[in-house]
């Protein structure tokens, strides 16, 4: 009976230990592909993303390994091109620079517009339009509480009428004017990029960076 | 237990994939019997004896697994969250009603519950049961017919919740069965055997899944299982078959079976041919071939092409046809040393057609249809079978080789390409050895190694410029469907087995004292594999989850 008590633990223990390891899947070679992102928003200059993919694993996921910088990207509106320049913006959250092609001419509404995109021996191109049918708002309310696949939490609910034979999405921007009821943070974010740290935290030395 | 992978007879259907009878054990209707077991990991009992002397008996065992008890005092703290248990009941009642009829009743209720709670906010769980009874009753037609009528009772559940980093996903599929049939067997004589009868199934399905991110405040959702819509459908089938040993060296089992599904609003009749030739070289040769076409009702849908277990069960409807399959296989059997080794080879080739999957992006809710969700294919499948088998002799045992693909193909999946089924397996070897070393030492061997299941995990990706909080911040580039696969699944089991017939008292009894070793070499076979960031380095990376290690046991058998 004593060996039985001897086996007993030790089969338990190991029973369910080290459960998880981490582990390379075998993948063929990657070929990166070319990933185009944009937004033609009226009364806004035209911004185009043109970057490639890397592979699953890889740690460069800084547009500024990623852009395509050779491009020559442009928005045709009839007779009018607008050819887009390379720009980047520091994102202070994360102290990234976010590098895209931006244009000069301001988007209009209910126009059409062209995408093209020469990038050594391939053209990308793309048409959109900005003559999109308004739709009639029935009501907006607010709730502290909406349940939705991205979880619990609150938001505005718009009543609007669809017109079904249509193929169509719709985009909402919802502006949060700072009034009396808007609470702030108590303790000030801290990144690197934002001017803030505290005095014994290393990016102190690190913060400000000076160029792009 | 009866196995079929090819030729299926009429008497079968309703399924494309090969057929497992079970026939549950008669109980002793001349004595009590009392048999069972108290191991380290599991402990069972049987009981089984006469009601009525040689008119009616009974039999009852049960089987209960208590690592998940024994587990809690040893598990790091971290580790609470792990646990596995099962259990499965069985009984069966005999009564000889005359000369002629016999009454059989019996039930199956047996349940699994494994926990899993690992690094990097993985968190899985699975329950699953199944629940059934029949009562059948056997008639003789005078000595040349017979016929088995029954109604059964089936219930079938599956509960899946699985968390990891900020999302958390959660399935019930269920199955409820009403079936009576009735069974005809007629033998005029020994050159022939007719089978026929009719069947009836009144289906019950519950399928609901739900995919969400977790929420930052409030509560996550959960599945009622008893507000889940419920599916009803209806399957009958019709069937005749006829054995014919037309010469001593040419048999021929063909038959026909033509199902009727039908919903509220959509009906199905099939037909469904089914012929199997054998052909004797000689008396140790011979050639089988045979051609069965099939057709599935109910279908089974991986719920996602992540590697988890995630299938849900739908039935036929109007939109979702049902999967058709034909069948064709050829098979060389050959025997040696007066029948003491068998061996054979068999090819088949399987086309099969209103294959189901989800869309791509599929990302159900409670209130889904899920009906709107999926997408109809087709997927073809071939292999070549080895098997030997020594049945005599202080070594016996079995070696078993399957060489096959599987694959689909779907307009909507893939660019229209074909892609692997998620359990296609290249290569799949069992081989079981068992040797009697002395009249009462036993060794025993089981070997299994089968090429990993295929998921889809993403080969690529770019950052979201905009808007990129909705998907986490990246967009993923997945270049082809299950492009990836599950390391190898192999393991080694080794057990010994010591029999002695001892006194308690008065009685005898045989005993048993049963040594074994599972998973030999601890292979971590995979489970699953889930893609997290880690915290620190931020490097992407892959993680394997594995169940099972090296499992050492001992268990005490008895048997009065």
């Amino acid at each position: 009976m004593k060996k039985i008590f001897i086996i007993l633990p030790v089969a338990i223990t190991i029973l369910f230990s080290n459960c998880q390891k981490d582990i390379i899947v075998p993948q063929p070679p990657y070929n990166s592909r070319v990933s185009i992102q944009g937004l033609m928003e009226p009364d806004s200059v035209p911004v185009i993303y043109f970057n490639k993919t890397v592979p699953y694993f890889s740690n460069s996921t800084n547009t500024a390994d990623l852009v395509i910088r050779s491009a020559t990207v442009k928005i045709i509106n009839g007779s009018s091109t607008d050819v887009l320049t390379l720009d980047s913006t520091l994102n202070r959250i994360n102290c990234k620079y976010i590098y895209f092609y931006k244009g000069t001419q301001t988007v209009q509404w209910n126009t059409t517009y062209k995408l093209s995109i020469i990038s050594g021996s391939e053209t990308y191109t793309a048409t959109t339009t900005t003559a999109v049918p308004p739709v009639i708002i029935d009501s907006v309310s607010y709730t502290s509480t909406f349940k939705d696949i991205y979880g619990e939490h609150e938001g505005v609910i718009v009543y609007f009428r669809d017109i079904p034979s249509q193929t169509n999405y719709y985009r909402y921007e919802m502006l949060r004017p700072v009034d009396a009821t808007t609470k702030f943070r108590e303790s000030p974010l801290v990144t690197p990029c934002l001017g803030y740290c505290l005095p014994t935290s290393i990016s102190c030395a690190i913060s400000h960076p000076s160029s792009i | 237990m009866q196995l079929i992978k090819g030729g299926f007879p009429a008497k079968y259907g309703g399924r494309l994939s090969s057929i497992l009878d079970i026939t549950m054990k008669d109980g002793n209707k001349e004595k009590y019997q009392v048999e069972g077991g108290i191991g380290l990991l599991s402990s069972n009992l049987t009981i089984q004896g006469p009601i009525i002397k040689n008119k009616a008996s009974f039999i009852i065992s049960a089987r209960r697994s208590y690592i998940d008890l024994l587990l809690k005092p040893f598990l790091p703290k971290d580790n609470k969250g792990t646990t596995y248990w099962f259990y499965d009941l069985n009984a069966k009642v005999n009564i000889e009603l005359g000369k002629n009829d016999k009454l059989i009743l019996s039930a199956f209720n047996g349940k699994d519950n494994a926990a899993y709670t690992g690094a990097n906010s993985l968190n899985y769980g699975i329950n699953l049961g199944n629940s059934t009874a029949t009562l059948r009753w056997n008639h003789l037609f005078g000595n040349k017919m017979f016929a088995n009528t029954s109604l059964i009772f089936n219930e079938y559940h599956l509960g899946l919740s699985t968390t990891q980093g900020n999302y958390y996903s959660l399935l019930y599929t269920g199955v409820k069965d009403v079936n009576g049939k009735t069974d005809f067997t007629y033998i005029p004589n020994t050159k022939h055997m007719i089978k026929f009868g009719a069947t009836y199934f009144y289906h019950t399905l519950y399928p609901a899944s739900f995919s969400a991110k977790i929420p930052k405040m409030g509560s996550k959702v959960s599945i009622n299982k008893d507000s889940i819509p419920h599916k009803y459908s209806n399957e009958m089938a019709f069937y005749a078959n006829h054995e014919w040993n037309i010469t001593e060296k040419l048999g021929l089992n063909y038959g026909v079976r033509l199902p009727y599904y039908f919903t509220s609003n959509k009906a199905y009749l099939l037909f469904e041919p089914r012929v199997t030739a054998k052909i004797s070289l000689n008396k140790t040769t011979s050639i089988k071939a045979s051609y069965t076409v099939m057709n599935q009702f109910l279908h089974l849908v991986p719920n996602s092409t992540a590697s988890l277990p995630t299938d849900i069960w739908i039935p036929s409807s109007a939109l979702v046809k049902p999967q058709n399959s034909q069948q064709y296989t050829l098979g060389l059997f050959k025997n040696f040393k007066d029948n003491s080794v068998e061996t054979s080879v068999e090819v088949y080739y399987k086309s099969m057609k209103n294959q189901v999957l989800f869309k791509e992006g599929t990302q159900l809710t409670l209130v889904s249809n899920i009906e709107d969700a999926l997408t109809f294919g087709n997927g073809t499948s071939y292999g070549v079978e080895l098997f030997i088998k020594k049945n005599i002799g202080k070594l016996t045992g079995w070696v078993s080789y399957t060489l096959s693909k599987t694959d689909q193909t779907f307009a909507e999946l893939n660019f229209g390409k074909a892609f692997p089924f998620t359990y296609d397996r290249r290569h799949n070897l069992s081989i079981a050895a068992t040797y009697d070393l002395t009249a009462r030492w036993t060794l025993s061997a089981d070997f299994v190694f089968h090429t990993g299941n295929a998921f889809t995990m993403p080969t690529g990706l770019i950052p979201v410029t905009a808007g990129g909080s909705l998907y986490d911040g990246y967009y993923y580039d997945y270049s082809s469907r299950n492009n990836a696969r599950l390391g190898a699944y192999h393991r080694l089991d080794l057990s010994a087995s010591y029999k002695k017939t001892r006194k308690f008292f008065k009685w005898k009894y045989e005993s048993e004292l049963a040594f074994g070793l599972y998973n030999v070499y601890s292979r971590k076979n995979p489970y699953f594999v889930y893609l997290t960031v880690d915290p620190v380095t931020g490097q992407r990376k892959a993680v394997q989850v594995s169940l099972l290690p090296i499992i050492p046991s001992i268990s005490y058998n008895f048997k009065f």
